[in-house]
């Protein structure tokens, strides 16, 4: 009973009661400012990642089935008609850059321990590249496409 | 009560306790903040990397275009150069001694009877798959943007879509593509009828890129025609060649822990002429955002967007060269014009309706609260 009467020490005790709970929850800011902290870098490292290659273009793509398909039949013709048409059509290309990354953070003991997967990913159509004309170039395709059209190329 | 009063056991934990609560709120904010940053950031990311994408898709198929242009221009100079050598086989002009002129010219009207009509079969097809490239480009850019929003960002992106927008490209007769090609449709007469002859009746001329030229203005193919910017003169920037990505965003993530971002509706650019008032999603779904991101494609080559024609260029000629590129602009809606606020709001409004809500549908009928304070903040 003077046991319980008794207040010496119970700011102590009442403070050996609290401190657990207020260290777990500065641990948990602490986790929960590192969690974000590696989503936000890894997020911006990811974002980051595909501009520059993807705005200078990547020139490594294929040349783009899609358009190639529109084109219902006419890229053939350009190949009979204009090969060096045709050839340019092929630079028509598709390229993307893909970007993914995942990083780990540590859990807390509470939360069940282990790591947790912080995944991130971008994609960027990769720009074009421009593909001049050469003004040479351009007399011989007409050329090319008269004499296929025409007999005329024998000079009369 | 005096006892209550004077009792100063349990003091530390009511203190204590307060400050627990403190602490556990802070967490939650910090949680809260932390996934609206990052949540923001991904849907802005997916409408950027979508609006520049579907730029990209508008550029190659503009460059698709260009080829096909290029094309029927290459096939327009064999019927220039039959029209020259009608001149130059023509009484008026013609002046060779002992009947040589009538028959060169029955026998170039043999071989332009056999030719011509395969030229022209040539040409229409071009022109068909010009237009068909110009009719899906825009669909391949908005599948393209979708798969962005649905592959890659699935979990916090409900939709991604490109305002829908034509390309401003309409069929041309044959003008432009025979003006390009005047200097080649003379070079492939003088081929054609010797050097000699070629001197003997037509002479030396002076040659630039002429839609007015003879043999321009008599070209005509029905159903053939290169596709050009319509108007031609549009100059780099301006509204048609505009695109525009609209992501839904889900925040029913972030509305678990946080508020979201909200839209002050006096923010940027216009003096604030009401009390500070916040934008909220409407109660119907408040789990959806919406970020906006412009794109353009444009033709870096240094004629390009000629207001009128020149001696050796012609205003349509970016149409006929692959060098279009694509690049991000600061979402403006409509762009290029300095207008008053009232009209701004109507062509705004005008956008909302006619572009925005009919590429979305539904979807976007929640939003349009902070679809109108969009306007505020983006202008």
């Amino acid at each position: 009973m003077r046991f319980i009467e008794d207040t010496r020490g119970s700011a102590t005790s009442e403070g050996v009661i609290i401190a657990p709970v207020l260290v777990i929850l500065f641990a948990a800011v602490l986790w929960a400012g590192a969690r974000y902290t590696t989503e936000r870098r890894n997020a911006a490292q990811v974002h980051r990642q595909p501009w520059a290659p993807a705005l200078a273009g990547c020139v490594d793509g294929a040349p783009d089935p899609n358009l190639t398909e529109a084109l219902s039949g006419y890229d053939s013709r350009l190949a009979g008609n204009v090969p060096r048409l045709r050839r340019d059509l092929d630079r028509v290309t598709v390229s993307r850059f893909d970007e993914s990354r995942t990083d780990e953070v540590q859990q807390p003991a509470p939360l069940g321990g282990g790591t947790l997967e912080l995944r991130e990913r971008t994609r960027v159509s990769c720009n074009t590249v421009p593909v001049s004309w050469n003004e040479d170039e351009v007399e011989l395709m007409t050329l090319d496409e008269f004499c296929r059209l025409s007999p005329y190329c024998d000079p009369l | 009560m005096r006892d209550l009063a004077h009792e100063q056991s349990g003091a530390v934990m009511v203190v204590g306790l307060f400050m627990a609560v403190f602490a556990v709120g802070l967490v939650y904010a910090l949680m809260g903040i932390g996934e609206t940053v990052a949540y923001q950031e991904e849907v802005q990311q997916v409408a950027d990397t979508g609006a520049f994408s579907a730029a990209v898709t508008h550029a190659r198929g503009m460059n698709t275009i260009a080829l096909v242009n290029r094309s029927i221009s290459t096939t327009s100079a064999t019927l220039s150069a039959f029209t020259i050598m009608d001149v130059a086989f023509s009484p008026v002009v013609c002046s060779l001694p002992h009947g040589a002129c009538e028959e060169h010219r029955a026998h170039h009207a043999a071989i332009r009877a056999d030719v011509a009509p395969r030229a022209e079969a040539l040409l229409r097809a071009a022109t068909r798959a010009a237009e068909r490239v110009a009719e899906v480009t825009p669909v391949l850019a908005d599948a393209e943007v979708g798969a962005i929003g649905a592959e890659v960002h699935s979990d916090r992106v409900r939709r991604a879509f490109l305002v829908h927008s034509r390309m401003p490209l309409a069929r041309s007769n044959l003008a432009p593509a025979c003006a390009l090609t005047n200097v080649n449709a003379f070079r492939l007469a003088k081929e054609a009828m010797g050097d000699l002859l070629y001197a003997q009746t037509l002479g030396e001329r002076a040659i630039r890129a002429d839609r007015e030229a003879f043999q321009c203005t008599t070209l005509d193919v029905a159903g053939a025609g290169p596709l050009v910017p319509d108007p031609p003169n549009l100059p780099v920037g301006t509204e048609p060649w505009q695109l525009r990505v609209a992501v839904l965003g889900n925040a029913d993530r972030v509305r678990g822990i946080g508020r979201g971002v909200r839209v002050p509706r006096d923010s940027i650019g216009r003096p604030a002429t009401t009390e500070r008032a916040w934008a909220e999603a409407t109660d119907a779904d408040r789990g959806t955002t919406l970020a906006l991101a412009q794109a353009e494609y444009y033709c870096e080559w240094e004629h390009a967007n000629l207001q009128n024609d020149t001696a050796l260029h012609i205003v349509e000629e970016d149409a006929f060269s692959m060098c279009w590129r694509a690049r991000l602009r600061r979402v403006r809606i409509p762009t290029g014009v300095a207008i008053d606020e009232v009209t701004r709001d109507r062509q705004y409004d005008a956008w909302v309706r006619g572009s925005l809500l009919a590429s979305c549908g539904d979807d976007c009928l929640p939003l349009m609260d902070l679809v109108s304070v969009a306007n505020d903040a983006i202008h």
